[in-house]
């Protein structure tokens, strides 16, 4: 049904239609919000960056060519994460204390039912744990912008080279080099602290995985 | 393992190192997947980089949802001034459509009735005034009895007098007319101004110079129209429905007494009953025209603003 409605709305939308614009923030929203969660790691200034980058994309609607929305909403995400994190360097330093429970013990992340990422996702149907979650979180903290980005579009969000690309404004072979630094990156951080399981179950794992690559 | 590859080891020794994340991703061109793959089976340390590499990766896409604190729509107040719309996109938004379509509705139906009451009003009036005006002298106190009770009535008390036929001759300050004092050049009056021709002539050629039997029944759409050349201020007769030349011309007839007395020269002159030409720069007319085109506007910015 969206996929005959989003024309119509973004038509709208670039009218000024403003109730137009909103069905398409309601679109895109958790997608737009869990890159700037990804990215920035905290809750608030994820929230904040969010409304920022809704906010831009309707000053700048008129300018919406006949890419596809989600490139497009995305790329000003990007952009308004950058602002934040560059704004946050001139601030003091954010407590990311708050990532996993709160005061009352309960767990802050609320995992929707997966609908609009990839649902490839979890093929085995191992679920992560808390724990590992905030590992991960962590992890992608100490990662290089530039890396981050690309790494939270690909791996993360599940899109393709060739879109994280046009989000980033980066050209193919940067994005896939970035993808490969990062994720090289990532696993010597998980390594470290004994997220990946022992080798030798993981060798038997991946005897199998071996041959689907 | 921590230890990093250089190019030159992993190449040296057949290392994949640096394609295991291509591999990973499935996009390694065939050759090369298959060296990779052979390569995997035989090196323990390179299949422990692929091995966790590949675990990364998974773990990242099985990163959950989180639900969105709250709703990001935006409010009017948040984008007060915010965006630059352009007064014409704001006029050709969906939400204005209706207002071009009653603009259109009204521009037509004001039109309409202007085109039914001009019609009306041309086959009602001239007769009177024309019969007025081609009254002779003595005609003139029957005339005015059965002239028009409007404004020319009034004027007709005043002047008595037809204006003579030379005074057809077009009349450029047919405006002036109104006081009366006008000069000879005052033809619009003079539409009547065939002197009192007996009865016997045939009535009803105004423009041919005809004497109009005073409360003689004139079609002037047919018999205005014969005669061809008209000045404006003729059709100013009809003056009660139509001040189609535009001047002030509603009494011509009152207007130049003195003419008619000097000028009374009675030889029939081509009444230039000017209505069909009149009626070119008939103001009415133009009013008309000016209400088809903004109806017209307004209903295609109707269509534009609804479409979709």
């Amino acid at each position: 049904m969206s996929a005959t409605e989003e024309p119509r709305r973004i038509e709208a939308a670039r009218r000024g239609d403003l109730d137009a614009f909103n069905w398409l923030v309601l679109q895109y929203q958790s997608r737009v919000f869990n890159l700037c969660l990804r990215m920035l790691s905290d809750p608030d200034e994820a929230a904040d960056a969010t409304q920022e980058a809704f906010l831009s994309a309707y000053k700048a609607m008129s300018r919406f060519k006949g890419e596809g929305f989600r490139t497009w909403i995305l790329r000003i995400a990007t952009n308004a994460c950058l602002d934040m994190l560059r704004s946050r360097k001139r601030k003091p330093s954010v407590s990311i204390d708050s990532w996993g429970t709160n005061e009352d013990g309960e767990e802050t992340l609320d995992p929707l039912p997966i609908a609009d990422l990839d649902p490839s996702i979890d093929p085995e149907g191992t679920a992560l744990r808390l724990e590992t979650i905030n590992t991960i979180q962590e992890g992608l903290d100490t990662l290089p912008e530039d890396q981050r980005m690309v790494i939270v579009l690909v791996d993360v969000q599940g899109l393709s080279y060739e879109e994280a690309a046009t989000i980033t404004g980066a050209n193919l072979g940067t994005v896939k080099s970035r993808v490969n630094r990062a994720r090289s990156r990532l696993r010597e951080y998980l390594r470290e602290r004994n997220v990946f399981p022992s080798s030798g179950e993981l060798s038997r794992r991946s005897e199998r995985s071996l041959t689907d690559g | 393992m921590g230890k990093t590859y250089n190019n030159n080891e992993i190449n040296g020794e057949g290392h994949v190192h640096d394609l295991l994340s291509t591999y990973i991703d499935k996009s390694l061109e065939e050759p090369e997947r298959v060296r990779v793959r052979a390569h995997l089976e035989e090196c323990v340390d390179c299949r422990a980089d692929y091995v966790e590499l590949q675990a990364t990766s998974r773990m990242l896409q099985q990163m959950p949802i989180v639900a969105v604190p709250r709703a990001f729509i935006l409010t009017p107040e948040m984008v007060k001034g915010a965006r630059k719309t352009y007064f014409w996109e704001r006029i050709f938004a969906p939400r204005t459509a209706p207002t071009f379509a009653s603009g259109a509705i009204v521009a037509f139906g004001l039109l309409i009735f202007l085109a039914v009451t001009s019609t009306f009003a041309t086959s009602a009036k001239p007769p009177l005034s024309t019969a007025f005006y081609q009254a002779s002298p003595q005609d003139t106190i029957r005339s005015s009895a059965t002239s028009d009770p409007g404004s020319s009535t009034g004027e007709a008390n005043t002047m008595a007098e037809p204006t003579t036929p030379t005074e057809a001759a077009e009349a450029p300050n047919v405006s002036a007319s109104k006081q009366s004092a006008t000069p000879p050049s005052d033809a619009g009056d003079d539409t009547a101004m065939s002197p009192p021709v007996p009865a016997d002539t045939p009535a009803p050629a105004v423009g041919q110079g005809g004497y109009i039997q005073p409360g003689s029944l004139i079609t002037p759409n047919t018999q205005i129209a014969s005669s061809g050349n008209s000045s404006p201020t003729t059709v100013a007769l009809s003056t009660d429905t139509q001040t189609t030349d535009g001047t002030t011309q509603d009494n011509t007839a009152g207007s130049s007494p003195a003419n008619d007395v000097t000028d009374n020269n009675v030889q029939p002159q081509p009444i230039a009953v000017q209505a069909p030409i009149a009626q070119t720069f008939d103001p009415l007319l133009t009013v008309e025209i000016g209400l088809l085109v903004i109806g017209l506007v307004l209903a295609g910015a109707y269509l534009f603003a609804r479409r979709r």
